[in-house]
């Protein structure tokens, strides 16, 4: 729109311009053609009085008067001494070759000329030795063309200036649908509808967009189907040999007769099969969630409950491992969002701090307001994560050198992250000096 | 895995038909009364959503357990709108099954006036919230006093971590904390540590038992 609006303006502008070097050249071209023609008319009347005497000059001058009752052309003859013998005007004085004569101030008209008074002439004077003959023609002539033609053109290029803005905001409004029917469709695809595509007919770059982008969709449904397929598979044949196996193991464990020492190791050995079946769950939701499999089931909630909840449920462990659990949440903080999904966000958070940090630790919660909505911030006074590797820290698998003896899969922080892409928010990682502060805001 | 489930349901004293056929159980299921559907979703002929499906439609309410290797939430709320009871998801533990057959079976029972629990020597006033082993005071927190009422109406029945998250904490996902066994600790030092005989046990790799 701001685009078209921007080509009218400029179309203007020219149209503008255009006009303007017209208007010059035009009353140029007129100014010249009546100096032409009075200086023409001087001569004529000069070759009368040589070839046929003052008394053809006379009859002349006066046929001449009587044609411009208007004073559109005056002339006039003046005797060696100075006295006008005839004319329809009368100079201040004689003079030779071109000048401009104003009424009242240069000039004395002859009688009252029918009409509109002229103010100016365009006049020429010529010596001969029988006396002066001077010729004028009226300057409103020039004017009155070039105004024809200023209107003209003011007309001409209103109605154009019109058009073109209709023009112009009819195509921008028509491309402005289009490209927002691109957006609607992208962005309820990237929600998990996939098979949504662009509607549009038209035979321009947009409509050859429509194409291109609808061919990517298509693709991306496809790799989309096979990952759903994948996973299906995968799931079947990884969880149906474990589920056998476990199902083989675990009487052992439940049955009295085991000795204890076998009993306590093939309970690991079972511990260590659900670690499996859980990290392969968590890749397996996590490349759903990437690939937009998971409905998100969004409600409004109260994220200050949630978050008082939570600190429940941890603070026991917390205590245990000899940290310190401290909560700052208002009463009640209406959010919108998957409870259940920012539920393990925050306690993927807060796990994360209470595993990272050896040391007995500070590790804190809280729910702040803020103009993009609530600011939920898990910090701890831990050995934190270097600047260098914030990044890398919430890619699948990467388990920084600092974190290769403690537990845990490399999942949990690109769970969260993706988590939050789902509520289009994201995860900031930043220093707490000491420690680490990973913060996120709901609205 | 089919044969282990019977083999551990027969042992528990149910009777179990299996069938491996999707049409043959829709059969069996109609023909002949039962307490409880246990159904794989993978089935020959029949696939175990469609056939609780149809015995639905076909007005059967047997309560039902699906067992699958979909573990996705949108697979479980499929299951569940079939008008499966339960939805388990493989590999799960053996004990975790017949807790939820339990929970299952038990369900129209439990409007049953209890206001207090003794097993062993351990007792649990369910209206005033205290506990007493052998006549000493045990302090409980609110946690510690569902954990330990859960464990002592199911004695000598192996509960999981899973069940006891639903059942304690009301959470049915894993947060995948130790908030299991940091409770489950902390009860078995108030009720068991200063006494001789210890009630509850770890069953490492399968879940927890209470056994007075």
């Amino acid at each position: 729109m701001r685009f078209a609006l921007m080509i009218s303006g400029v179309f203007a502008g020219a149209a503008v311009l255009a006009g303007a070097i017209a208007y010059v050249l035009l009353s140029g071209e007129l100014t010249g053609r009546l100096r032409q023609d009075v200086e023409n008319m001087a001569g004529n009347l000069a070759y009368t009085l040589q070839n046929g005497g003052p008394q053809d000059l006379l009859e002349q001058i006066d046929a001449l008067s009587a044609n411009a009752r208007d004073g559109s052309a005056v002339a006039a003859y003046i005797d060696p001494q100075g006295l006008k013998i005839a004319g329809n005007f009368s100079p201040d004085h004689p003079f030779a070759g071109h000048r401009v004569l104003r009424v009242g101030r240069d000039m004395t008209l002859a009688g009252t000329p029918t009409g509109v008074v002229p103010t100016d002439y365009f006049a020429y004077g010529l010596q001969t030795n029988q006396g002066w003959i001077i010729t004028g023609r009226d300057a409103e002539w020039v004017a009155e063309n070039t105004e024809v033609l200023l209107q003209g053109t003011a007309w001409g290029l209103g109605v154009a200036l019109i058009l073109s803005i209709m023009l112009a905001v009819f195509i921008a409004r028509r491309n402005e649908t289009r490209i927002e029917r691109f957006e609607d469709v992208l962005l309820a695809v990237g929600a998990g509808a996939h098979d949504l595509r662009v509607v549009d007919h038209g035979h321009d770059d947009i409509g050859r967009l429509a194409g291109r982008v609808n061919h990517t969709l298509v693709q991306l449904e496809a790799g989309i189907a096979a990952i759903r397929q994948v996973s299906t598979d995968v799931a079947h044949d990884l969880r149906a040999p474990l589920a056998r196996l476990r199902m083989r193991l675990e009487p052992h464990v439940l049955a009295d007769q085991t000795p204890v020492g076998l009993r306590d190791d093939l309970g690991r050995a079972l511990e260590d099969l659900d670690g499996i079946s859980a990290t392969f769950d968590a890749i397996l939701r996590l490349s759903r969630m990437q690939a937009g499999l998971v409905p998100l089931q969004v409600h409004a909630f109260d994220i200050a409950a949630l978050c008082r909840e939570l600190v429940e449920l941890l603070a026991a462990s917390a205590e245990d491992a000899g940290h310190r659990f401290t909560t700052d949440v208002p009463p009640t903080a209406a959010a919108y969002g998957d409870r259940d999904l920012i539920a393990q966000a925050i306690l993927n958070l807060a796990d994360n701090a209470m595993r990272h940090c050896t040391m007995p630790a500070e590790i804190h919660l809280s729910v702040k307001a803020r103009s993009e909505g609530w600011l939920v911030s898990v910090t701890d006074t831990g050995p934190g994560i270097p600047a260098a590797d914030r990044t890398r820290a919430t890619e699948r698998f990467v388990r920084l050198d600092a974190s290769r003896n403690t537990s845990g899969a490399g999942l949990g922080l690109s769970l969260v992250t993706e988590i939050l892409r789902l509520h289009g928010s994201k995860l900031h990682l930043s220093d707490n000096s000491p420690g680490l502060r990973a913060e996120f805001v709901l609205n | 895995m089919g044969d282990y489930i019977r083999k551990g349901l027969v042992a528990e004293g149910h009777s179990v038909d299996h069938l491996i056929d999707g049409r043959e159980a829709l059969t069996q299921a109609t023909l002949q009364p039962y307490d409880l559907f246990l159904f794989d979703r993978m089935l020959l002929g029949l696939d175990g959503l469609s056939l609780l499906k149809s015995l639905r439609a076909a007005q059967v309410a047997t309560p039902a357990i699906l067992l699958t290797a979909m573990g996705a939430v949108d697979d479980r709320v499929a299951g569940l709108r079939a008008g499966a009871d339960d939805y388990m998801v493989k590999p799960f533990a053996f004990a975790e099954l017949l807790a939820r057959i339990d929970t299952i079976a038990r369900r129209p029972n439990l409007r049953a006036e209890v206001t207090e629990l003794r097993q062993g020597d351990l007792h649990l006033d369910l209206l005033t919230r205290e506990a007493h082993r052998a006549g000493i005071y045990i302090d409980l927190q609110p946690r510690e006093f569902l954990l330990l009422k859960h464990f002592m109406e199911r004695p000598g029945r192996v509960q999981t971590r899973t069940i006891l998250l639903e059942a304690v904490w009301g959470l049915h996902f894993d947060p995948k904390t130790s908030v299991v066994e940091t409770h489950v600790s902390r009860l078995r030092a108030k009720i068991d540590k200063p006494f001789e005989k210890a009630y509850l046990t770890t069953l490492h790799g399968v879940g927890y038992v209470f056994r007075p």
